[in-house]
């Protein structure tokens, strides 16, 4: 149990969800800068959503409904593409007000293995949903 | 004996006696004095209280004019300080662009203008403001940027002068933890480098090949006592236009 949810195993077909900002965008990209672990201790890692309890608009209103001047956008990536970068790994990490965050783990900087990280995981990003001007555009697959 | 072969002629020039009798055809000419006839003006100046009151006014109008170039020159220095101060202004002014890109940046011939306009756009990245709606905050210093410049000039300068391939301007960005990040993608071929805040940390890159990544991939760290690192040169030379 993490909070009021059970931390369950998330299958390899399913996605993750991550709000990208605005600031962190560059022709039409996010950098690699994005791919980056917060958190200290057991809650370091990378947040994400998972996609059985979220949708990448519920993922952008989220962060809307305490930061109203947030602009950006979601991405998404594949379970299984994540679990197949060396030493990264995805974990099911319930929040009280948000069943669907997942962390994943492992390096992401200071080293060869955090840069190779973040170059991979460039690779398997899309866009799930931007946001332009006020609306959101869903560009979910 | 060789002396009495010698004569001597009226103006004392030795005669060495080849051309004896030579001194008997020349003109005889008495030895002038030296010089010319000086004429001393003072003896000709009337003296008494004329030539006092002609001093006096001499000596007035010197100080006169002694006042006036005083007081010129004053002025000269004046108009001087003002013109440096100025320009030191002005210098001021321009130099932290200067540091920014061009303290940096070696020359760069025009065929990388593309490296030169990415570089000039990433400024933007270096003590970026904090905007309380972003969470993550990228930014970096102007020293890791600038370490960063230098990696990406030297490559960029290196594939030029060897093969004459222009590499791809990659995209420079604020990475985790204060580092820069050098990102190219240039199907199938793309390499990362980051480059650390802490400049004791050596950089650190990944690539491949995304039609064989198993296989063909390159990653390392760069030395610092190289410019240049072979790994990045010849991945950067893959994704260099053709």
């Amino acid at each position: 149990m993490s909070g009021h949810w059970p931390i369950e195993q998330i299958p390899d077909a399913d996605f993750l969800f991550m709000r990208v900002h605005r600031n962190n965008i560059q022709n039409g990209q996010p950098i690699p800068g994005v791919f980056k672990n917060r958190g200290e201790g057991e809650q370091e890692g990378m947040s994400t959503d998972w996609s059985n309890y979220s949708t990448p608009e519920e993922t952008m209103r989220r962060k809307l409904a305490v930061t109203p001047a947030w602009r950006g956008g979601v991405i998404q990536m594949l379970v299984g593409d994540v679990r197949r970068i060396p030493r990264q790994t995805v974990e099911h990490a319930p929040l009280p007000d948000n069943r669907a965050h997942t962390n994943v783990k492992g390096p992401k900087s200071g080293s060869v293995e955090g840069t190779q990280a973040r170059y991979l995981l460039m690779k398997v990003w899309r866009w799930a949903s931007k946001h332009e001007g006020d609306a959101l555009v869903s560009t979910a697959a | 004996m060789r002396r009495n072969l010698v004569s001597l002629n009226p103006s004392g020039v030795e005669d060495l006696g080849m051309k004896a009798g030579w001194s008997d055809c020349m003109p005889y000419r008495e030895m002038q004095p030296a010089g010319f006839a000086v004429h001393h003006l003072e003896e000709d100046w009337p003296r008494g209280v004329a030539k006092a009151q002609d001093v006096g006014q001499l000596a007035a109008e010197f100080a006169e004019l002694r006042a006036l170039v005083v007081e010129k020159f004053s002025e000269i220095q004046k108009t001087l300080s003002r013109g440096k101060q100025l320009r030191l202004r002005q210098h001021k002014a321009k130099r932290p662009r200067q540091d920014a890109s061009q303290g940096a940046l070696p020359f760069l011939p025009a065929e990388l203008a593309p490296i030169s306009d990415a570089i000039q756009r990433s400024e933007t990245i270096v003590n970026r403001a904090h905007d309380p709606s972003d969470e993550l905050g990228l930014t970096c210093s102007q020293e890791t940027w600038q370490r960063a410049i230098r990696i990406l000039t030297a490559h960029a300068l290196s594939v030029w002068r060897n093969a004459r391939f222009v590499i791809r301007p990659p995209v420079i960005s604020a990475g985790p933890n204060g580092s820069v990040d050098l990102y190219w993608t240039a199907a199938p071929y793309g390499l990362l480098l980051n480059v650390p805040a802490d400049p004791k940390q050596p950089a650190t890159y990944y690539g491949d090949d995304a039609a064989n990544p198993d296989c063909n991939r390159t990653s390392g760290k760069l030395e610092s006592t190289s410019p240049v690192d072979p790994g990045v040169l010849m991945w950067l030379a893959y994704t260099a236009e053709q």
